[in-house]
């Protein structure tokens, strides 16, 4: 009986179990490695969905516009380093008081538009309502004016007309 | 039985255990991306923190900036948004990896936070919620003196005399002023009355018999008798005096024993034989409570038939009397809107008896005209009307509705809205 070649075939099983043993330990090492590369990616439209928010509020606290209802999309293209932000806000709504008015309720619509050409663009829209302590003449000190951002999503731009393009 | 089971040799061992470490070896650069790409996550995740330390000026931690290389450039001001502070920061990885990252921040409209454990001004109870605004009044009377000062006009008023025919001692109206003259029983040719004078004339050489009743007159008067001179005799004035208490429908004739020159009592006649007037002075005195205020004439005379006449005559005369009246009179009040002011809020103001107030609200670019308001409190909203923050002029006429009585304009109170709310 070849016994040399039973013990080949053993040897050879054995390392095959051993490989074996090890793939899932080098799956989870890769997709460790896929995740560190996307954790940059998700941080970069997360810093972007930050400053969208602070964009809307910049454009609704010193626009002088009548609130008509209508958006107000010739506003200034921002550059990021990972990408760039167009903003347009549309003032829905208002309560007068006095000469001014008290409230003012905004939609903002802000796409952004990533460095990465793999990643589609995003519409960060939702609605703020803006705050005036007291009402609005001439120039006005800005610490009276507050834009409190009350709702936002993530929209692809083609599902909102609103978004810039 | 040959025994036929024994062990690996020692070279098949090191053999199998050779192919496994390159095998393992293998994963070797997958594990050095592993520990490539954690530190470059965690920088990513350190880059906001970064840009927002920038940001705000707060120094922290330089681990990221002296071992990674993890550096924030100077916060720069966007193109568009000019003095308005919209800030871009960017954070870059300059020796480990090419990744940046820009954070936005906007320097206005930012909501305060009101910590749960700080007071926030204004009276509020603290949180998360923006400050309700507190409205307080301005002041607490502008003007609480009366504002209308009378104005008083004095007016003289001429009394004339009036004659007419239809008083008599016996038909009395009560015009206790005025003179009376009436003609009675004549045999002239024609009396006839101008004013206060009565010319009885006569075209024939005739005995006239003519009787003039005067009164009532509540003051002496001189009654002046003129007439053409006449040649027979006898030719007189018969004078009688009568009273008449205002309440009494009745004449009494005055009886008195001496009454003096020209003053003639009953029954006395004054001889005007070769005269050409005379004067009857006035009956002065109180006869039974009441002087006497009707005087009754009878001349007895022959005039001359080509000019003869009699002219009886009460010499005007007038009285002033001083009148009070007042005027409608307007005054402004100009309030001036002060740093805390958010809008006016209400007008108070009191008005009295026999006042009609309009009221005019004008700033430099708007105007209101309010009213007219009667006696009472009044309160008009000013609220409706978004005065912008001007001066506010409050202007109020005021006028009596009688004008022998004032107006009376008070209590002007004006209230504003003011904010207490302001960030500190």
């Amino acid at each position: 009986m070849n016994t040399k070649g039973l013990a080949l075939v053993t040897v050879m099983g054995f390392i095959l179990v051993l490989s074996l043993l090890m793939v899932p330990l080098a799956l989870g090492i890769t997709q460790l490695t896929s995740s560190t590369n996307v954790v940059s990616s998700k941080i970069g439209i997360g810093e972007a969905r930050n400053g969208a928010v602070e964009l809307a509020r910049y454009h609704i606290a010193t626009s002088s516009a009548a609130c008509q209802g209508e958006p107000i999309s010739n506003l200034p293209e921002e550059q990021l380093a990972q990408g760039s932000l167009t903003p347009a806000i549309s003032c829905t709504s208002s309560i007068p008081a006095f000469n001014g008015d008290a409230y003012r309720y905004w939609d903002f619509y802000v796409t952004y538009k990533s460095k990465n050409a793999a990643e589609n663009s995003v519409c960060f829209t939702g609605s703020a309502v803006e705050y005036f302590s007291q009402p609005k003449v001439g120039d006005i000190p800005t610490s009276t004016v507050a834009v409190y951002i009350t709702h936002l999503e993530d929209k692809h731009v083609e599902d909102e007309p609103n978004c810039p393009r | 039985m040959k025994r036929n089971a024994r062990g690996f040799t020692l070279l098949e061992v090191i053999i199998a255990l050779t192919i496994v470490g390159i095998i393992a070896a293998g994963m070797l650069p997958a594990l050095a991306s592993l520990s490539k790409g954690s530190l470059n996550s965690e920088l990513a995740y350190a880059t906001p923190f970064v840009a927002q330390s920038a940001l705000n000026g707060v120094r922290g931690s330089n681990v990221y900036t002296e071992n990674f290389g993890l550096a924030a450039t100077t916060p720069t001001t966007a193109t568009s948004s000019n003095s308005k502070k919209l800030s871009v920061v960017t954070t870059s990885v300059m020796s480990n990896a090419p990744y940046s990252l820009s954070t936005i921040t906007s320097g206005v409209g930012r909501p305060t936070v009101w910590g749960y454990n700080s007071s926030q001004p204004g009276g509020g109870s603290g949180g998360n919620n923006p400050p309700n605004p507190t409205y307080v009044p301005a002041s607490l009377t502008l003007l609480a003196t009366p504002l209308i000062t009378p104005t008083v006009t004095a007016t003289k008023i001429d009394v004339q005399y009036v004659a007419n025919q239809e008083n008599s001692c016996t038909n009395d109206k009560g015009v206790w002023r005025n003179y009376v003259l009436k003609d009675y029983d004549t045999f002239a040719d024609d009396i006839s009355r101008t004013g206060t004078s009565l010319t009885i004339t006569s075209s024939q050489d005739k005995f006239i018999n003519t009787t003039v009743v005067i009164g009532p007159m509540s003051t002496p008067t001189s009654i002046h008798v003129s007439y053409s001179k006449t040649s027979r005799s006898p030719s007189f004035i018969d004078v009688e005096w009568y009273r008449k208490e205002p309440k009494k429908n009745l004449c009494e004739l005055v009886s008195v024993s001496s009454l003096g020159w020209n003053i003639l009592r009953r029954g006395e006649t004054k001889d005007i034989s070769g005269t050409s007037s005379t004067v009857l002075k006035p009956l002065t005195g109180w006869f039974g409570g009441f002087k006497p205020n009707y005087v009754k004439l009878v001349f007895v005379a022959r005039l001359s038939s080509t000019d003869g006449y009699i002219n009886v005559t009460i010499p005007s005369q007038s009285t002033t009397t001083t009148v009070t009246t007042y005027d409608p009179i307007f005054r402004t009040i100009t309030a001036t809107p002060g740093d805390d002011w958010l809008g006016w809020d209400y007008l108070t103001f009191t008005v009295g008896d026999n006042t009609v107030v309009t009221i005019e609200l004008n700033t430099d670019t708007s105007s209101v005209v309010l009213g007219p308001y009667e006696k009472g409190a009044h309160t008009i909203t000013l609220k409706p009307f978004y005065f912008p923050k001007e001066p506010l002029n409050i202007t109020l006429l005021a006028s009596p509705k009688t004008p022998t009585l004032p107006a009376r304009v008070s209590d002007v109170d004006i209230f504003y809205i003011k904010v207490m709310n302001e960030n500190p």
